[in-house]
């Protein structure tokens, strides 16, 4: 098991590539909620042949078969690249962000828990094509997103298929960018808002209450490029899963009395 | 169950805000450029796109222009139509070069700074597919096709060196060019745009200018439309295919002046009027030329009284014809190929019978087919192609 991570880790870093991006997926998180009062925290570093990322996951149940979810998403990429000027060498970067909310509903069944969430967010991707040109979009997205997944004392496992509708509102776009990629902003535009399926999942192993795994997830777009979407993402990610610290600390009293 | 609806109500909220079209803001000037260029140019808000594709008759044989920078196009047409860079403040490339005559001149010799005159009739810059097209050796082989009546330039920027620094023509240097291109106020700008600095130098001058030429492209005639749908019934040498069936959308006096054309003057002029099969060849138009035309640049003896053979688009409007502009018509000039041409050393074999200068002999339906046929090579949408037109506010 132990070179699994340093695999996945050396994939991130040479798949880190140097093209503008328009969307780039978070991961399909899968909580391992099955009660309620379980609560889990995930953060998890990712890449693609386009970019680096970060993500950030919290989820709740409040009640039993209810859950809240909250994703928070980064995405950067920078890298130095000929342009048109003569070949001089400038400075190009990505940045941009997501936010989500979701709620969702979780059954658990006797081989693992089978969940469906509901979710809304909308956020930005700046491309800065060097020398001041930039494409700032905003971005909403909508998603359904069934997934099961299966634990047991020290092993993770969620798969999940996220349907997305994903809106371009309003953007703001330097016109100097070269016309190649004007052609596939101007392509977002007009073809938005777009609907595709995204697949993913993660496998990880648990030591109580932490969970290191690797997450996979591919955007069913096709072709993605023509777009300038990211077409898959690939990372690492550590989740807490607070309900089981919060159970030993219960449980501490009861021993003591014993 | 009431739950779940109405969480799924609240999803299809704001799925409907959603639901609205994008609506991208794009913008290429800043509102300071846009203030300074607003008092000098009629430029749109957005640059024009410059690509030139070409029709599929030109591109199956092999021919492809060259991809033009849109930004420094942009530029060159302003240096293009600027009078500013001639020594008297009179004179532009496009005082030469009119658009509304494919981008020629109808007088025989132009008019260039201080009232002179220009040696040579200006060349028709729409007499072409593309320039670029010219450049190198193109797929099939070809060698590069030069420039101006004497093929004395190898490039569009070359060319366009040689007329700013002609002294009949704008009679700058090009350092003054590019010191007065410096200090008009709306090149700043656009140079950022092209070159991403304010600096300008004579090689970016001529980059541009040469974008912009090399942007020009003629290709929207009843001629190209036609030969879309037709296939090129020969093709043994790529300057010469020619389509010998009829067009079914020619008259029948344009498909006779068609062939006429084809049998007379493909051989020289191109048969597909994508690169003239020739580079240069001695017409006979007189006996002993004053003007040597290629070989006063080469000094090769074979070479004197020789010229450019110009593919023949726009023709209908290009008069008057010839380096010198001597024929007033295309009638006058069928009648020099009927009966006209002269006895010279280094005529062009195509243009000789049995050692003597060929009688083509044309009937005046044969020329009345000719002209007819000619027409159809004018392409209106170059003349009034709002991207090659005049962007000062005269």
């Amino acid at each position: 098991m132990r070179p699994f991570p340093f695999l996945i880790a050396a994939l991130i870093l040479f798949s880190v590539g140097c093209v503008q991006h328009h969307y780039s997926p978070n991961f399909i998180q899968t909580p391992y909620l099955d009660k309620k009062g379980d609560i889990m925290l995930t953060a998890a570093v990712s890449g693609s042949p386009v970019s680096l990322n970060g993500d950030f996951h919290a989820s709740y149940s409040p009640l039993k078969y209810g859950t809240v979810m909250l994703n928070y998403f980064r995405t950067s990429t920078s890298f130095e690249d000929a342009n048109v000027f003569g070949g001089t060498t400038y400075s190009q970067t990505t940045k941009g962000y997501l936010v989500e909310g979701a709620l969702g509903g979780y059954l658990p069944v006797s081989f693992g828990t089978g969940a469906l969430y509901v979710g809304w967010g909308q956020g930005q991707m700046r491309n800065d094509f060097g020398i001041g040109r930039i494409a700032d979009l905003r971005l909403q997205r909508f998603f359904v997103q069934p997934t099961f997944t299966f634990k047991n004392d020290w092993f993770r496992l969620g798969m999940g298929l996220r349907v997305v509708r994903l809106n371009f509102p309003t953007g703001s776009i330097d016109y100097r960018i070269e016309p190649g990629d004007i052609e596939k902003i101007q392509r977002l535009e007009k073809e938005s808002p777009f609907w595709f399926p995204e697949m993913g999942g993660n496998i990880g192993v648990h030591f109580k209450p932490v969970t290191i795994s690797a997450s996979l997830v591919i955007v069913g777009a096709q072709p993605a490029s023509e777009y300038g979407f990211d077409a898959s993402n690939i990372g690492l990610g550590i989740s807490l899963e607070l309900n089981e610290l919060f159970k030993k600390q219960d449980r501490k009293p009861v021993n003591e009395e014993r | 169950m009431k739950k779940l609806a109405t969480v799924f109500t609240l999803f299809a909220f704001f799925l409907l805000m959603g639901a609205c079209k994008s609506d991208f803001n794009y913008y290429y000037y800043s509102k300071e450029e846009t203030e300074l260029l607003g008092q000098y140019l009629n430029l749109p808000e957005l640059p024009d796109d410059y690509t030139v594709t070409f029709p599929s008759h030109l591109s199956n044989v092999g021919l492809f222009p060259r991809a033009v920078e849109r930004d420094k196009a942009v530029l060159g047409r302003v240096i293009f139509y600027d009078k500013k860079l001639s020594k008297d403040g009179t004179v532009s490339c496009a005082s030469c070069h009119k658009q509304e005559l494919a981008f020629s001149d109808d007088k025989a010799f132009s008019d260039g700074v201080y009232d002179r005159s220009t040696a040579r009739n200006s060349f028709a810059l729409g007499s072409v597919a593309n320039f670029s097209a010219y450049y190198g050796t193109d797929l099939n082989g070809s060698s590069a096709i030069r420039f101006f009546w004497d093929n004395r330039a190898e490039t569009a920027a070359d060319q366009s060196r040689g007329s700013m620094t002609n002294a009949l023509e704008m009679d700058m240097t090009m350092h003054e060019i590019a010191s007065t291109v410096e200090s008009q106020p709306y090149y700043a700008p656009l140079f950022k745009k092209a070159f991403g600095s304010e600096v300008v130098t004579e090689e970016l001058v001529l980059e541009a200018v040469a974008n912009f030429v090399n942007a020009m492209g003629s290709f929207n005639s009843k001629f190209d439309a036609e030969a879309n749908r037709s296939p090129v019934s020969f093709s043994g040498n790529f300057g010469n295919s020619v389509y010998n069936d009829g067009f079914n959308g020619f008259t029948p006096a344009e498909n006779r002046g068609k062939n006429l054309y084809n049998a007379n003057c493909s051989s020289c002029h191109s048969g597909n009027m994508g690169r003239p099969v020739l580079q240069l060849a001695n017409n006979g138009l007189e006996a002993n030329p004053t003007d040597e035309g290629v070989g006063s640049i080469t000094g090769v003896a074979a070479e004197k009284g020789a010229f450019k053979v110009p593919t023949l688009r726009n023709i209908a409007l290009t008069g008057p014809y010839m380096h010198d502009g001597r024929f007033a018509s295309l009638e006058e000039v069928i009648d020099f190929y009927s009966t006209g041409i002269q006895n010279h050393p280094f005529l062009h074999a195509d243009l000789k019978s049995n050692g003597q200068p060929k009688l083509m002999n044309f009937t005046a339906e044969n020329k009345s087919d000719l002209i007819a046929f000619l027409n159809t090579l004018t392409d209106d949408a170059l003349l009034a192609d709002q991207r090659f037109s005049d962007p000062f506010k005269r």
